[in-house]
């Protein structure tokens, strides 16, 4: 898989042959939430988040940092797909021992959406803590 | 990985590590070049590892790099010997698959009308990834009916006929589908979403028989040579892929309780004989239901439209369905293993029921012919019409390949088609475009594709196939 920027800060859009995939870079796991959301609504929307307003609030929990990465993604897709909100921001109100509790601000697709995201797959799933101390999570989405 | 070449189109994996059983792929030496380029050999070795799998872990000639099994895989499990079931051997998308309908029409006659029905069919079909559309479907309640009784509720309702259903598997409805086992997620998601092409591959392909193999065959199956085809490529939408992404978490969950050792964790699993198991079987089905009615209702749009462009009577126009093929499914099958005939679980990821002539399964219709097997192709080529053959039956549980198979990746699609007029290349070839994303159609261009003239040569060569006519597209609507 050969990495491919997308216009988000520690986020690179992966190759796959038949799916999408990102791989995301952050200094805390509380950014690397934000970041993969952000960067999975990028997947959607081919442009950026809309600056929404609307506020909701959403509880995942996870037994370890992959887990819950993968909760937290499919919650929002699922946000999106049956309530048409896309992700613009998170202020996170618990993140501990396996439960995240974030309200998330965003909206409406402001377009069409370029993509349809099916699931949030667990294969090649990673999200870890690097001997460098950055948070680094890959994963891929089938489409 | 260790790969031995069989024979011209066998490559073996034997086995090796934790493989239960031998990987078989289908391929010539070009496409193979392809296939070792990704994880797909991979994939079909993890397969192979997959308490109860019988026979072998099987590729086809489209295989490619998917997400726990390959897109392109095959792989049976026996109940009785601890044999499992995966949703990630079906895949989000449950149930999704092919009709084709043909018509009285000649592509001489229509080529004139072709542009007010290409925007009549976009008109009429929901496509892309939008939602509200709540036509045929008021209600949640709607939606359970449908999961329960599959292609027979649109059949009742009004759109079709009793003959459609004799040209779907299992006549479009799985025995043993369990409503009450579908979350209301799905369901909610499924309600404004019935009768809808969605996005990504999905298509309706407006065609033609440029070439047939089987003179025989195409006059049964009414595909003489001219005759105006309509592919409908669509799967259960999200309904479906909320039933996989449910069902994975609790697999998961099963994973670590039946102690079952994966390569990859989306492999998740459970034996086909628990609770875990059990639950996910009658979901799926459910869902397989939705997705037989989803194609059943764009048929339906597809039948109304030609009628209102073409002006012509129902009778006159004569678009029967010619059969309804699912390639992301699992189902339970009499198969011979070791010459003793037993009952397994197949599952089709990517991949075709082919049954042969004789199969107690086909309907009366189809006894003597074998099982109408649909490749479509990319969007700028053609698209095959195959048999099922007794040679599928023997090697791979009665199944084929399911299509050209991608050999580039989205975004490598989409740098290939910066700069061109994708609409205007297709329109010099004679083919219209409708799409509610040109950014899909850039994803879904040609060379994205390996050849399906190269994948259905090597299933028709290997016996795991039989071609019958080939069809060129000339209006395709894609999401």
């Amino acid at each position: 898989m050969s990495g491919t920027e997308i216009p988000f800060e520690g986020v690179k859009a992966l190759d796959h042959t038949a799916d999408v995939g990102l791989e995301v870079r952050a200094g805390s796991l509380v950014e690397l939430l934000r970041r993969s959301a952000a960067g999975m609504t990028h997947l959607i929307l081919e442009g950026s988040p809309p600056d929404g307003e609307e506020e909701c609030v959403v509880s995942v929990v996870g037994a370890d940092p992959p887990q819950l990465l993968r909760n937290w993604l499919r919650e929002l897709l699922y946000l999106h797909e049956a309530e048409g909100f896309a992700y613009s921001a998170a202020e996170f109100t618990t993140l501990d021992a396996g439960v995240l509790e974030a309200v998330v601000r965003g909206g409406a697709d402001p377009s069409e959406p370029a993509r349809e995201i099916k699931g949030v797959t667990l294969h090649g799933l990673v999200t870890e803590r690097t001997p460098e101390g950055e948070w680094y999570a890959r994963v891929i989405f089938d489409v | 990985m260790e790969i031995r070449q069989l024979d011209e189109y066998r490559w073996l994996i034997p086995r090796q590590g934790r493989m239960r059983v031998d990987g078989l792929i289908f391929s010539d030496e070009a496409l193979m070049k392809d296939i070792r380029g990704d994880e797909a050999v991979q994939q079909v070795a993890n397969v192979a590892e997959l308490p109860g799998i019988v026979g072998r872990s099987i590729g086809m000639p489209d295989i490619h790099w998917g997400y726990g099994f390959a897109i392109g895989g095959v792989a049976a499990f026996d109940p009785e010997a601890g044999g499992v079931i995966s949703p990630g051997g079906v895949g989000y998308d449950i149930n999704c698959g092919v009709r084709l309908l043909r018509s009285e029409v000649n592509m001489e006659e229509l080529r004139p009308r072709l542009s007010p029905l290409m925007d009549a069919l976009h008109e009429a079909v929901p496509a892309g990834v939008g939602r509200g559309y709540r036509t045929f479907v008021q209600s949640e309640k709607d939606v359970r009916r449908i999961l329960e009784e599959g292609a027979s509720w649109a059949v009742r309702e009004g759109f079709g006929t009793e003959a459609d259903l004799d040209a779907i598997e299992d006549r479009g409805a799985l025995r043993g589908a369990d409503p009450d086992q579908v979350s209301e997620r799905a369901v909610k998601r499924g309600t404004d979403q019935v009768g809808t092409v969605g996005s990504g591959n999905h298509f309706i392909e407006v065609g033609w028989v440029d070439e047939v193999y089987d003179e025989e065959a195409v006059e049964r199956l009414g595909l003489p040579s001219g005759t105006v085809t309509v592919f409908i490529h669509s799967g259960s939408r999200g309904l479906g892929y909320q039933v996989c992404d449910d069902y994975l978490e609790l697999m998961e969950r099963a994973v670590r309780r039946y102690g079952i050792e994966l390569s990859d964790p989306q492999l998740a699993c459970a034996p086909i004989e628990s609770e875990e198991g059990e639950r996910y079987i009658g979901a799926m089905r459910a869902a397989a239901n939705y997705a037989f009615v989803n194609r059943q209702m764009m048929a339906h749009r597809v039948r109304e439209t030609f009628r209102k462009v073409l002006g012509r009577s129902e009778s006159e126009l004569g678009m029967d369905l010619v059969y309804d093929v699912a390639h992301n499914i699992a189902k339970f099958e009499r198969h011979s293993l070791n010459g003793e005939d037993r009952t397994v679980c197949v599952h089709r990821k990517g991949a075709t029921r082919a049954f042969p002539p004789g199969h107690p399964d086909l309907g009366g219709r189809f006894q003597d012919l074998g099982q109408p097997v649909f490749i479509p192709g990319d969007m700028g080529r053609y698209s095959y019409v195959l048999l099922g053959t007794e040679g599928a039956y023997q090697e791979t549980f009665g199944s084929t390949c399911h299509g050209a198979g991608r050999k580039m990746s989205r975004r490598k699609a989409k740098r290939a088609s910066r700069g061109r007029d994708l609409r205007r290349e297709l329109a010099e070839k004679g083919i219209q475009i409708r799409a509610s994303s040109m950014a899909t159609v850039s994803e879904e261009v040609s060379e994205a594709y390996k050849d399906v003239a190269d994948v259905v040569g090597v299933v028709d060569r290997a016996g795991i196939g039989r071609k019958v006519a080939r069809l060129r597209p000339m209006g395709v609507l894609k999401g």
